[in-house]
């Protein structure tokens, strides 16, 4: 699992992390009782207040998204499949949102916006076809 | 239970102006506070003051509930202290620094010290002196944290080191906080540090606190706000606005910080002044900083 | 050239201070000087020895001054990195520096031309101390002045500043040294050759000027005092360093705890008491200048030199107020790196402790050291003898041996059989009522009896001995054809008959003199200690010290001028001093034992006074600079040296 803070953005760091963790659980690097490092060696890791770490640690667990068990670390919680496929959408519609913004504040046509997306995911398939084929 | 506490300081050199003015504040046991202020700003003296090596000339300092002034070394034996301009004695060798400080703090960790220095690759039979600055000030923070101190002062202990460096004396204190939930106060110019270590930001200014807020809360529940030249509002009508932390005149127009989060800060503007083209957007500390104590605060 | 930066340089920044110093130096020199010789008889020629004392006590402050405490930095680091060529630099400093020396020279000088009037006009004196001063002789010694200045200036004449180092030091103290030879030696040739000097340093000058790269050059970083490594590292510095590193990098924890082995108590203790003495003390100039004083002042005050030479030690209590301010001066400078001690849980009791014992029990040593030399000396002379004065023999005894009157009218001495004499007195200050007097005189008129029962008490006094009235009437006394009673041989030989007998006990003299010195200066560094606090001002606090100075060389100045008004005598107050001692002990329940402990619980009680003081001493970096008459770091002081690579 690879977490990274970048302590100079805006977004506090707590919440950079409880976004990746939660990009790691959509994306499926983190499974269902998956164990995550305790505070102190995530802490030492990344060069964070341990405080930080508890903290984003305990809002996951009150958003169900891991779960505590007395003496033992904490684990990802197991969701139904509707469930971690709404999570899914939920990073994606997270990540659209600046692009929606930008979309907005250049007022350009809509059905262009969708063209442009749509272009952009076909040309990543097909790069990624080229790639398979190539080897 | 607050480890450190300063009421009301007063503090000024040589007769001249006061450096702190009724500085106010508490740190409770576990806190990492980050002391943030301009360069004479007073953070060095507040520190110094904690430490008992000057003396508030009105308020009063308690660190464990006690006057660091008047129980010097009962204090002095609990705090590790790092400081940018503190020296070790520079004739005597690492390792008589090392023995120096065994016998002057009774909780001295022989294992912990061991591991460090073995870590910064220090040399015990090295003279002070002859250390170079990141080394020397390795030597100072092993020095400042082998005896488990229940609470760490760091006056700019990054200052002037590379960033490897400035990285494991991070790391050296989180451990410190790890194992023995450690209270620190630090300051520091480096904004990213504070942000990985703080909890709370103290921020001088003006003799007094300006800002004494839990970092995140900071970044959630402040905005900057940029009021685009050809508004036709001032500096003044924006700064009388409820929630407004300080406004400065730029080229593109004015900068104002808000204790309030974007929208918020938006809908004020448009509100009670009637701008409705402000952008605003959540602040980082170093902007913040900026914002606040740059010119033409 | 350019001289608004020549006139802040280094070398003019403390002159002021020094032309205070250096004419109390030349004073104190020259009041000592004086003493010595007239306690060696007022008849002795002038001889090669005062010229050289005398040039020594016009010439020392200024070479201290030049050679030792203004030469270190050629220019600010700040001027270096303007775009001013070196040879600018170079020559305002070397220009600064010759106004600054010439001018402490003139202020010596004057105090010289100064002592010698008032020795003429006052006390109609004319010595052989005082003759060979005069204006021409300031002259040559400002020649070698010059010299030496340009001398100084042309070692590395491109570093920003003399590398120090013992070598640096060695030279300067070997310079030093020379120059005064060389001084003396323009003293005795006519005035005209003194040109020769000062061509020799135009000529040094010139030749400097001539060899300067365009740009001055940082300093390498002064070796370490005293340190062993010093040897190994002839090339550039940090260079054995990084070697050494590399030797020991790379220790497991394990190996690294293990070659730090816990030390004893002791050790670690003195490992303390070296940090903090070294901290607190400008390394090496506080020592080389405060050792060789202290050790001589504690020599003096023990009356080696009179003890050796004569029974009566007279100079030996005229330099108690100097030593307080020497003391005081000393002890102005200390808060230096004080902050940097302030971050280590160490009581201040401690530090206070480290920073002044050490002089103390400097001046204690020289004082032991004087009380062998004078108690050998003392042993085997004949301390009772007959002077021979208008025609009769006197007994004399050390005045130590006297008693004091207060109220000017002192018993006579009366023998068992009631023969009965009027005694020697001499009022102890001028016109003054009390009179301090002899216990053992024989005036004329004196039975032989009388005599040989004066001598029986005099030897029961000063040595303890018994010897029977009987026995000295027969072995030494006899009757000349006057009928003067006069000794046998025309001479008293009673030590040199009785080898066992030891001069007793001087009373307790050590502690008293300690309480003295050591009482006044912790009076006068309280209260100057007391002001190391913020709300006191800059002016305050150096009002506080000066004050501190100036009432202690008033008392110094007003003893002074009570021997140069031949009010009160040297030896009169040394003998005075010493009965007032004995007696004051006799009288105590438990006699000396009990002054000691008195004397002590004093001392101890007003080195808590100033102690406590010192317990809130604050100290921030830079403040070293206040009373400095020499040049330290500024700032972050000793930081630069510490980790500068």
């Amino acid at each position: 699992m690879l977490i990274v803070v970048d302590p100079h953005s805006g977004v506090p760091v707590y919440r950079q992390l409880m976004d990746q963790i939660k990009f790691h659980i959509a994306s499926g690097v983190l499974g269902p009782g998956d164990e995550l490092p305790s505070t102190r060696s995530l802490s030492a890791e990344l060069g964070v207040n341990p405080m930080t770490i508890s903290k984003a640690y305990s809002f996951l667990e009150r958003e169900d998204v891991i779960e505590r068990r007395p003496g033992r670390p904490l684990v990802v919680k197991a969701v139904e499949a509707p469930d971690l496929e709404d999570r899914r959408m939920d990073q994606v519609r997270q990540s659209l949102a600046g692009t929606v913004t930008v979309v907005r504040q250049l007022d350009v046509d809509s059905a262009d916006a969708v063209r442009l997306f749509e272009e952009m995911l076909g040309a990543m398939s097909e790069s990624d076809r080229d790639e398979r084929s190539s080897r | 239970m607050s480890v450190l506490e300063f009421e009301g300081i007063h503090r000024s050199y040589r007769g001249g102006e006061d450096v702190l003015a009724g500085v106010e504040f508490a740190v409770k046991e576990g806190e990492v506070v980050g002391l943030l202020g301009k360069n004479g700003a007073g953070k060095t003296t507040l520190i110094r003051i904690a430490m008992g090596m000057l003396e508030p000339q009105r308020g009063s300092a308690r660190v464990f509930g006690l006057d660091p002034r008047e129980r010097p070394l009962e204090v002095k034996r609990r705090v590790g202290y790092v400081s940018e301009d503190q020296i070790l004695p520079p004739f005597l060798t690492v390792a008589e620094v090392v023995d120096i400080h065994r016998g002057l703090f009774p909780s001295w960790d022989d294992t912990m010290s061991g591991e460090l220095a073995s870590r910064f690759e220090l040399s015990p039979r090295a003279r002070i002196k002859n250390l170079s600055k990141g080394q020397a000030r390795q030597v100072a923070l092993m020095c400042a944290v082998s005896h488990r101190p229940e609470l760490l002062l760091l006056d700019e202990p990054a200052g002037g080191l590379d960033p490897a460096a400035r990285r494991e004396f991070l790391e050296t204190s989180i451990r410190l906080l790890n194992e023995e939930g450690t209270t620190i106060l630090f300051s520091s110019h480096y904004m990213q540090d504070v942000e990985r270590m703080a909890g709370r930001v103290v921020m001088l200014h003006d003799g007094g606190v300006l800002i004494d807020d839990e970092l995140d809360a900071l970044r959630e529940a402040h905005t900057l706000a940029l009021v685009p030249a050809g508004s036709g509002v001032t500096r003044e009508q924006v700064r009388g606005i409820a929630g407004c932390l300080g406004v400065r005149e730029r080229s593109d127009g004015l900068h104002a910080v808000f204790a309030l989060p974007p929208d918020e800060a938006c809908g004020r503007l448009e509100s009670e002044l009637g701008v409705g083209g402000a952008s605003c957007r959540s602040i980082a500390l170093e902007d913040m900083f900026i914002e606040l104590v740059g010119g033409q605060g | 050239m350019n001289w608004a930066r020549a006139r802040r340089d280094v070398a003019l920044r403390y002159v002021g201070r020094w032309m205070f110093v250096g004419p109390v130096l030349t004073l104190s020199m020259m009041g000592f000087i004086a003493f010595a010789r007239f306690s060696m008889g007022p008849d002795v020629e002038g001889s090669m020895l005062d010229l050289t004392l005398v040039v020594l006590a016009l010439w020392l402050p200024a070479a201290i001054y030049v050679c030792v405490t203004a030469t270190e930095r050629r220019c600010s680091r700040f001027d270096m990195e303007l775009p001013i060529s070196s040879r600018e630099l170079w020559t305002e400093h070397t220009v600064a520096l010759s106004i600054a020396g010439v001018l402490v020279l003139a202020a010596t000088t004057g105090m010289l031309l100064f002592l010698s009037w008032a020795a003429q006009a006052w006390v109609g004196l004319s010595s052989p101390v005082f003759e060979p001063t005069d204006l021409a002789l300031g002259l040559r010694a400002a020649a070698a002045l010059l010299l030496s200045v340009a001398l100084v200036q042309s070692v590395s004449p491109s570093l920003e500043r003399i590398p120090g180092g013992p070598r640096t030091v060695w030279s300067v103290i070997g310079g030093i040294a020379a120059f005064s030879v060389l001084g003396l030696a323009l003293a005795l040739l006519p005035l005209a050759v003194s040109v020769a000097p000062v061509a020799l340093a135009g000529w040094l000058v010139w030749r400097t000027l001539g060899r300067l790269p365009g740009t001055m050059v940082v300093a390498p970083l002064a070796p370490g005092w005293f340190s062993r490594e010093r040897r190994a590292d002839s090339g550039p510095p940090g260079a054995a360093v990084s070697q050494g590193d590399r030797e020991t990098a790379g220790l497991t924890p394990a190996e690294w705890t293990a070659s730090v082995p816990a030390r004893s108590a002791a050790r670690r203790l003195w490992v303390l008491f070296v940090t903090v003495f070294r901290s607190t003390t400008k390394m090496p100039i506080g020592p080389i200048l405060a050792v060789p004083m202290l050790l001589a002042a504690g020599f003096t005050t023990s009356g080696a030199f009179g003890g050796a030479v004569r029974g009566d030690d007279t100079i030996r209590f005229s330099l108690l107020f100097i030593i307080s301010y020497t003391f005081l001066a000393f002890s102005g400078l200390p808060p230096r790196k004080l902050y940097m001690l302030d971050a280590f849980p160490l009581p201040r009791r401690f530090i206070f402790a480290a920073m002044f014992v050490p002089y103390v029990a400097i001046l204690g040593l020289g004082y032991g050291a004087g009380r062998i030399v004078a108690d050998k000396g003392e042993r085997g002379r004949e301390l009772i003898t007959f002077i021979e004065r208008d025609d009769h023999y006197y007994l004399s005894a050390p005045l130590r041996n006297g008693a004091i009157s207060l109220d000017g009218s002192p018993p006579a001495a009366v023998a068992p059989w009631g023969e009965s004499h009027e005694v020697w007195s001499r009022p102890i200050w001028a016109g003054k009522t009390p009179v301090v007097h002899s216990l053992f005189s024989t005036p004329p008129g004196s039975s032989p009896e009388f005599v040989a029962w004066q001598i029986t008490r005099a030897a029961r006094e000063i040595y303890g001995a018994d010897i029977a009235a009987g026995e000295v009437l027969e072995r030494y006394l006899t009757t000349d054809d006057g009928g003067r009673v006069v000794p046998v041989g025309g001479e008293l030989t009673l030590a040199a008959d009785h080898p066992d007998w030891r001069v007793s006990s001087h009373g307790p003299i050590f502690p008293a003199v300690m309480l003295l010195v050591c009482g006044l200066w912790f009076v006068a560094l309280s209260p100057y200690l007391a002001t190391l606090r913020p709300r006191f001002t800059e002016t305050r606090k150096k009002g506080t010290f000066w004050w501190g100075m100036i009432a202690l060389m008033t008392l110094h100045v007003l003893q002074l001028a009570g021997f140069l008004t031949e009010n009160l005598d040297h030896w009169v107050l040394s003998g005075t001093s010493m009965i007032a001692v004995r007696a004051a002990a006799e009288r105590l329940p438990g006699g000396s034992v009990t002054f000691w402990v008195l004397c002590g619980a004093v001392l101890y009680g007003l080195y808590r006074m100033a102690e406590s003081r010192f317990l809130r001493v604050e100290s921030l970096p830079g403040d070293d600079m206040r009373l400095a008459l020499i040049e330290r770091p500024i700032g972050a002081a000793g930081q630069e040296g510490a980790y500068a690579r």
